[in-house]
């Protein structure tokens, strides 16, 4: 139910045999559960279409799931590849009430930790943006990332592993027919088809403009001064938050200071003071280099 | 913080509904109270101790203090209640630090809350000025180490300042007392009205962002006519806050128009802020952050003038490249830490024998006669005078020097700032083992007090990192086993040494000690991490604070002073009824023989099998209180057992304890060879923690079972070490 409606919102029509493939079932199987569904009303008699009843339900689902994400994302210290897996395992295990209490107890988020909105309690009806999938485009397209489809999750653990996240800026730099490579905050990443249809992409807004200069804090040398541009979309919660109460907000002046023996953590000065970060979390704040000798 | 029991134990837990009710009953009822807010490493501990006149120690790391501190200051006959809230970045992150802060400030009832700043990282300071404005409009700007400020040749202009917030601004440099008389005479007329304020209230530029805080406040004033500051509370309901969100719902953010909450209305509320929070643009409140931040950095630069280059600055960044080098960073720290400890063995020498003679040997004479004058029987001269009194004398002679001698050595280093560049140096070896870069800091900790180093854990946010660096604590030496570790040293591995050299090898030996601790932590977290304690890393960020050169004779004498009474407390405390149970066990017959020797022989076997004997394996069972007394009752003990013992009125009498060597030829009268001595220091390293450790331990993790873990772990990976080494050393010949 849960893909048949994301699948709807993502704006690509459904058809048996890729609900077949999705979930590794039989040709069969796949009639009987259609079947199913279209019994309890949820599917339409002659596509693979919601009806209004199964919408809301997908609805509620996805409700569900993204929350526990969420949770996950923000209270946990866990890998994103696992949020996945654990939330599907919870979705269906809630009622809603437990929803509702947990949409509370996380401050109602407004949005999940792959960029999706997570539908309200009263279905206030948000619209998902309209996207496309990576695979329709050719080289030298940019665009941001818009959704990160989180079945199969093989290659949504793979994705997750190649640091992908929703909203980050990105050009197409080579459209193969077996593979597609992307530039992406001062980086190459390689794809294969496979893993690319899983991506939903849009276009850059109005006023918005790529920045081939954009690089990941965590890329700059010892000594290096950069201005921060944002924060990546992959930190989210309480790390966010700590994050730019440090000061790494846009504009801040940022200066490679200190280096552990290792290489890691690494100490950087940012609005006066001398503050330490792993790599990993460097990775996250986006900045634009500076000239040296600059204020 | 350092190690300071008693002081740990007045501050009470600052838990969130706790501290409502205990606000609501406040007992004197006529004290104002004032708050102490600001960002860590601002001195703010300090401040609040000069006007309050008390001597809690602050070192120089960010997140030490996490309980609130309450302190009394009269100004003019008006009595103030000062709270001392921890030190933290902001006001909007889910720690608890932040959470306990913010609600101070918000639910709390002070009538002027005081923001103290660094001044010479004014911008850091203003930003979170600017959010506490935010939330209350009585602020007074303290503008500390201004000293510091000035060594790195930064001006303030106060008056500019405060004519641009709106707010009184006082320059202060509370370590070396200055602007404190202003401090307490602005906090005065803030509270008595006499001082009219016009705070700067920032909004955000966002105009759909500042629609939506002037409804919500609009609101928010309908259901709260008294809250003031209104706008500081809608931006905390659309940022997503869930703990104010609960507190709108339930009533709790003041008296309500009505009396009584009106739920439907409260939800109606809530339910305008989660429509805003979907129509705003996504990073709207990350704007506003930026907002502050521009602003704070603005009216900083408008006021600080740098009027000569700083040459601490380019020092300072010399020494941190220094520490933090792959060739000079861990030399460095290794020879710090080799260097204190020959200091403390040296210097204790004398202190230790001098005291002994007098406090041992003459004292117990004098205790005796006058017991004896008062009329006492002679079982009941004996108990007081043999038991308690020479127990708890011994403890103070052999524990105090050292401990009086480490510990300011170790707060000096603290104040400097060069602890966090050891956690930035070994954060890389504790992620490896599944632990938490801090676990550094709250091991050094240890090496002070091991229940200081578990409360300390708490600048650890991840409940699993934090249960690792609480059950690993006991391998840091705290201060009531370092005495027993140099003396074995000393008298066993020293004569082994070529003549001249004997110092020094014992305090290499103590060294080689510290470091095995040291790696019996690392292995211990990897252990716990694969199995029980498995997870994920978490985040790290720590901040590097700018060196400060300690007040080294203040903080020598209030360290000396410090440790002269706790080490005196806790004699008392533990030695004295260690020393009378002692002095039963002599005394108490059974079957013909005292249960002393009872107790040694039945635990014999199993200690010779572990390279030690009855006599220390009873004296432990005795000691396991307290960890200092545990050399002195092998003493007692062995005088109970007929051995001629120094102080003794019987015997010899002109055997120093103090003196390595004569205790030496003691000891080995009874049997202990070298291998004893050594097996003695592993086993001290490894056994349970003391009682006052294991209580904490149980306090912070409200857990029975990681409270026995984490005594009967080291005790059980001791009396394997122990017999492994003994095993060892028997086939070896």
């Amino acid at each position: 139910m849960k893909w048949l409606f994301d699948r709807e919102a993502f704006g690509r029509p459904s058809e048996p045999a890729e609900l077949a493939g999705h979930f590794g079932w039989s040709s069969a199987r796949a009639q009987r559960e259609i079947q199913q569904l279209r019994e309890l009303g949820h599917v339409e008699p002659k596509s693979l279409r919601l009806t209004p009843e199964g919408r809301a339900l997908g609805e509620r689902i996805a409700r569900t799931h993204r929350l526990v994400e969420t949770y996950l994302a923000q209270e946990t210290d866990l890998d994103p590849r696992e949020w996945h897996r654990r939330a599907h395992a919870a979705e269906h295990k809630l009622t809603l009430e437990e929803a509702d209490a947990l949409a509370q107890s996380l401050g109602e988020p407004v949005y999940d930790p792959h960029g999706d909105p997570i539908p309200t309690a009263e279905a206030l009806g948000v619209e998902l943006p309209k996207c496309k999938s990576l695979l329709d485009c050719p080289a030298g397209w940019v665009g941001r990332i818009a959704h990160i489809e989180d079945e199969p999750e093989t290659l949504f653990r793979a994705l997750a592993g190649k640091g992908f996240a929703p909203d980050m800026q990105f050009r197409v730099t080579r459209a193969a027919p077996d593979r597609i490579e992307i530039e992406s905050e001062g980086r190459r990443i390689e794809l294969s088809r496979e893993e690319a249809g899983q991506i939903g992409v849009r276009e850059l807004g109005p006023h918005e403009v790529y920045d081939p200069t954009i690089r990941r804090l965590s890329d700059l040398p010892l000594g290096a001064k950069a201005r921060v541009v944002g924060l990546s979309p992959r930190v989210r919660g309480v790390a966010r938050d700590r994050l730019l109460q440090l000061g790494f907000v846009r504009n801040s002046l940022v200066e490679v200071e200190l280096e552990n023996p290792s290489g890691d953590p690494v100490a950087y000065r940012v609005r006066g003071a001398l503050i330490a970060l792993r790599r990993s979390q460097a990775a996250d704040i986006l900045v634009r280099r500076v000239a040296e000798g600059s204020s | 913080m350092n190690g300071a029991i008693s002081e740990v134990c007045r501050r009470c837990l600052a838990r969130r509904h706790a501290l409502s009710v205990r606000l609501e009953s406040s007992a004197d009822s006529s004290a104002i109270t004032v708050a102490l807010a600001g960002n860590p490493n601002t001195g703010k501990t300090t401040v609040f101790n000069a006007l309050t006149g008390l001597r809690y120690h602050t070192g120089n790391w960010t997140g030490k203090t996490v309980e609130l501190a309450e302190g009394r200051m009269e100004v003019e006959g008006q009595v103030y209640r000062l709270v001392d809230l921890p030190g933290t970045y902001s006001l909007t992150s889910a720690s608890p630090d932040e959470t306990v802060a913010r609600e101070f400030l918000l639910f709390g009832g002070s009538r002027v809350t005081v923001v103290v700043v660094d001044a010479s990282r004014l911008e850091r300071g203003l930003s979170f000025l600017l959010q506490v404005l935010r939330l209350t409009p009585h602020v007074v700007l303290c503008v500390n180490l201004v000293d510091e400020a000035a060594a790195h040749g930064l001006e303030i202009n106060a008056h500019g300042l405060a004519q641009d917030l709106g707010i009184p601004v006082v320059l202060t440099a509370a370590r070396r007392g200055r602007g404190l008389d202003e401090l307490r005479r602005v906090i005065h007329e803030v509270a008595q009205g006499t001082r009219t304020l016009r705070p700067r209230q920032l909004l955000p530029e966002d105009p759909d962002l500042r629609a939506a805080v002037h409804e919500i406040a609009r609101e928010l004033a309908v259901l709260y006519p008294r809250l003031p500051e209104r706008t500081g509370v809608a931006l905390r309901l659309l940022s997503g806050d869930a703990d104010v969100a609960a507190a709108v719902r339930e009533g709790r953010l003041g008296p309500t128009r009505t009396g009584s909450l009106d739920p439907a209305a409260a939800r109606a509320l809530l339910e305008r802020v989660t429509r805003w929070r979907f129509a705003l643009p996504r990073d709207a409140i990350e704007r506003w952050i930026e907002q502050v931040f521009a602003e704070a950095a603005e009216l900083a630069a408008r006021h600080v003038r740098q009027t000569r280059p700083s040459r601490r600055a380019q020092w300072e960044r010399a020494l941190d490249r220094w520490l933090t080098n792959p060739w000079t960073g861990y030399p460095t720290m290794l020879a710090l830490l080799a260097v204190v400890l020959w200091i403390t063995i040296e210097g204790a020498n004398v202190p230790s024998q001098w005291l002994f003679r007098v406090l041992v040997q003459r004292g117990h004479g004098w205790v005796v006669s006058g017991l004896s004058a008062l009329g006492l029987s002679e079982a009941w001269v004996s108990l007081l005078a043999d038991g308690a009194y020479r127990t708890t004398a011994w403890v103070v002679s052999v524990m105090l020097p050292p401990m009086a001698i480490f510990f300011p050595l170790f707060t000096l280093l603290e104040d400097f700032g060069y602890l966090p560049r050891v956690a930035f140096n070994l954060d890389p070896l504790f992620r490896r083992v599944g632990a938490h870069g801090r676990q550094a800091l709250t091991m050094t900790m240890g090496w002070g007090c091991n229940a200081a180093g578990v409360v300390a854990t708490r600048i650890i946010d991840s409940p699993r990192e934090r249960l690792i660096a609480i059950l690993t604590n006991n391998f840091s030496l705290c201060n009531g086993r370092w005495p027993t570790q140099f003396m074995m040293a000393a008298i066993f591995l020293g004569p082994l040494a070529p003549p001249g050299w004997e110092g020094v090898v014992a305090a290499g030996a103590v060294f080689g000690i510290a470091l095995l601790g040291v790696a019996l932590m690392f292995a211990t977290s990897w252990l716990l991490s694969r199995t029980v304690l498995r997870g994920e890393p978490s985040r790290f960020s720590l901040e590097l604070p700018p060196y400060r050169p300690p007040n080294i004779w203040a903080t020598l004498y209030t360290s000396l002073i410090d440790r002269t009474i706790i080490v005196l407390w806790r004699a008392v405390v533990f030695a004295c009824p260690a020393g009378v149970v002692l002095w039963l066990l002599g005394r108490v017959d059974l079957g013909g023989e005292t249960l002393a020797r009872l107790m040694v022989r039945a635990l014999d076997p199993f200690g010779r099998a572990l390279g030690l004997d009855g006599v220390i394996l009873t004296a432990y069972i005795v000691a396991i209180p307290a960890n200092e007394i545990v050399l002195p009752t092998v003493l007692v003990l062995l005088s109970l057992l007929g051995a001629s013992v120094p102080g003794d009125g019987a015997a010899s009498g002109l055997v120093e304890i103090g003196d390595p060597s004569s205790l030496g030829v003691l000891l080995r009268s009874h049997g202990w060879t070298t291998l004893t001595g050594v097996c003695l220091m592993l086993f001290s390293l490894c056994h349970n923690p003391c009682s006052t450790t294991i209580f904490t331990i149980y306090r912070e993790t409200k857990s029975a079972k990681w409270a026995a873990v984490a005594t009967l772990l080291p005790l059980a990976i001791g009396v394997l070490l122990c017999g492994l080494v003994a095993w060892g050393a028997r086939r070896l010949g």
